[in-house]
């Protein structure tokens, strides 16, 4: 529950906090993601589990989530992912990006991806972060 | 190969038990996320 904590960015899913919500993978996964993002509507902001992986030498487990971010009417994707990485969650100090998931884990990296048409002709901003576990 | 094929041999196990686990944890960090 963070991205639902910031308030700013609750308004700009129309006040809605369900509209950022979780992914869920079933099998088969990847059919009823694609299905997902394709039908994804404005605005939302949809959070995926990724992939565990190695992490650096000496860290444990490395974790990638993905954010697709679609913005409401009216609002460009920059002004969506500065609400993002800027914003603070309620009662909590430090962005998004920065926070980790316990004293166990920490940001390795965060990225984003120019938004850009599908085939179908659907967009959205996606948002790459991946953490290690010390 | 579509890329989320990829995904789902990287993300999940070769048995139910790590299938489970990896689903857990994927539920965990999304819950933490959103």
């Amino acid at each position: 529950m963070y991205l639902r904590s910031m308030p700013d960015l609750v308004q700009a899913m129309e006040g809605d906090p369900e509209n950022i919500f979780a992914h869920n993978n079933t099998y088969p996964i990847g059919a009823n993601f694609d299905e997902a993002l394709r039908t994804l509507k404005s605005p939302r902001i949809m959070v995926r589990y990724r992939y565990p992986g190695p992490a650096a030498a000496g860290m444990g487990y490395s974790h990638t989530l993905s954010l697709y971010a679609r913005p409401k009417a009216g609002h460009s994707y920059e002004d969506l992912l500065d609400l993002i990485i800027n914003s603070t969650a309620t009662g909590k100090p430090i962005p998004f990006g920065l926070d980790s998931f316990n004293d166990d884990v920490c940001p390795a990296a965060f990225t984003f991806t120019e938004p850009m048409p599908d085939e179908e002709g659907t967009e959205f901003l996606q948002i790459d972060l991946t953490v290690d576990e010390r | 190969m579509p890329a989320n094929d990829r995904e789902i041999l990287i993300a999940f196990g070769k048995n139910k038990q790590d299938d489970l686990a990896t689903a857990n944890t994927a539920a965990a960090w999304c819950a933490w996320a959103s």
